[in-house]
């Protein structure tokens, strides 16, 4: 049975750009997963940043089709205090080396719901964490 | 404190079962501390989708037969490209794309040929499915359907024993979920192809200059 699967930034930008190093593999991964209806989540942090980058070097119009195809394929977890303050306690038992915060908010949330996260960070992968592809 | 006696309009039952199964879909675990009979009770009304579906048991199929659709669909899609298909040969070639499918192991190549996929179905069919709202089914004649596979989300093709096309079925309303859902894909193109690998890099050079 596949799991769920939690997006982070990297796999996001690489779907939106056609030029990105990681599009192809991008776009065939995530269209797999909309075909088999796999179960797609996205954290607030990780729109939050989507956005920024989205926005900023894409332009608005991008930003708002992606958000609105994103509405149909990704459940959105909105971070809440509770996985907020064990975001943090996971990078402070770590002196904050590794992974950004936003990166372990997703590894909590991926954890919460069992699933595997997509990404092209390879550091996800130094901490033992289930990647895709 | 005083009862709130006021009945629920049905809208808002509905935003509240929805914010009930927001909170199972998302956060299973939690609603599981504080409501775990809820949670019982949702695990058996709400089974997933894809612990129920009724999947037949995947074909086995040699190289032989998998190098062979290759080879078959290539000349197919060759001859679209010089626009000489018949109806027959692209009748061969969906076939040949479902034979792929059953093998699991070209998915990469089957995806950046969808173009041609659409087209080959034009041609068998007579119709552009890609713009239907309504679903379509469509059966040829003589062939016994044994076996359905699933081309894309909306998309599914009857196959007989001997692997034979024997129709296709459209749902139109899972197809256009599909196509709202992939609506983001490869729709911009940035000056630099390394955003994803060092988004954060630049995430820090968008901050810097707000």
């Amino acid at each position: 049975m596949t799991r769920p699967i939690v997006s982070d930034t990297s796999a996001i930008y690489a779907l939106v750009s056609t030029v990105d190093d990681f599009h192809q593999v991008a776009s065939t991964t995530y269209t797999h997963l909309v075909d088999e209806r796999v179960e797609l989540f996205i954290t607030s942090y990780i729109l939050l940043e989507a956005y920024a980058l989205i926005q900023r070097r894409l332009g608005f119009a991008t930003l708002a089709t992606f958000v609105s195809g994103m509405q149909e394929s990704m459940n959105v977890v909105w971070i809440d205090s509770d996985m907020h303050q064990e975001t943090w306690n996971a990078i402070a038992s770590r002196d904050g080396r590794g992974l950004s915060f936003v990166d372990w908010s997703t590894i909590v949330v991926a954890r919460r719901l069992d699933a595997e996260i997509f990404t092209f960070d390879s550091d996800f992968l130094r901490e033992g964490i289930r990647v895709i592809p | 404190m005083q009862k709130n006696k006021r009945k629920l309009s049905q809208k808002e039952k509905e935003e509240l079962i929805g914010i009930l199964l927001n909170k199972y879909l998302i956060d299973k675990d939690g609603l599981q501390r504080a409501l775990p009979e809820l949670v019982q009770r949702l695990d058996i009304i709400f089974p997933r989708a894809r612990e129920v579906e009724n999947t037949p048991p995947p074909i086995r199929l040699t190289e032989l037969e998998l190098s062979t659709a290759r080879t078959i669909l290539e000349k197919v899609l060759n001859a679209l490209d010089s626009g000489v298909v018949s109806k027959e040969q692209a009748l061969i070639g969906l076939e040949s794309w479902a034979v792929l499918v059953c093998g699991g192991s070209d998915f990469d190549y089957l995806y950046q040929q969808e173009e041609k996929l659409w087209q080959l179905i034009e041609k068998a069919t007579g119709r552009d499915l890609r713009s239907r709202t309504k679903s379509y089914r469509k059966t040829f004649q003589d062939r016994e359907a044994a076996r359905p596979v699933k081309i894309l989300r909306g998309l599914t093709f009857q196959l007989t024993q001997d692997m034979r096309l024997s129709g296709i079925i459209l749902d139109a309303a899972e197809l256009r979920k599909r196509q709202k859902a992939l609506s983001f894909v490869g729709i911009a193109a940035d000056s630099a192809t390394d955003v994803a690998a060092r988004h954060d890099d630049y995430l820090f050079e968008i901050y810097s200059h707000d």
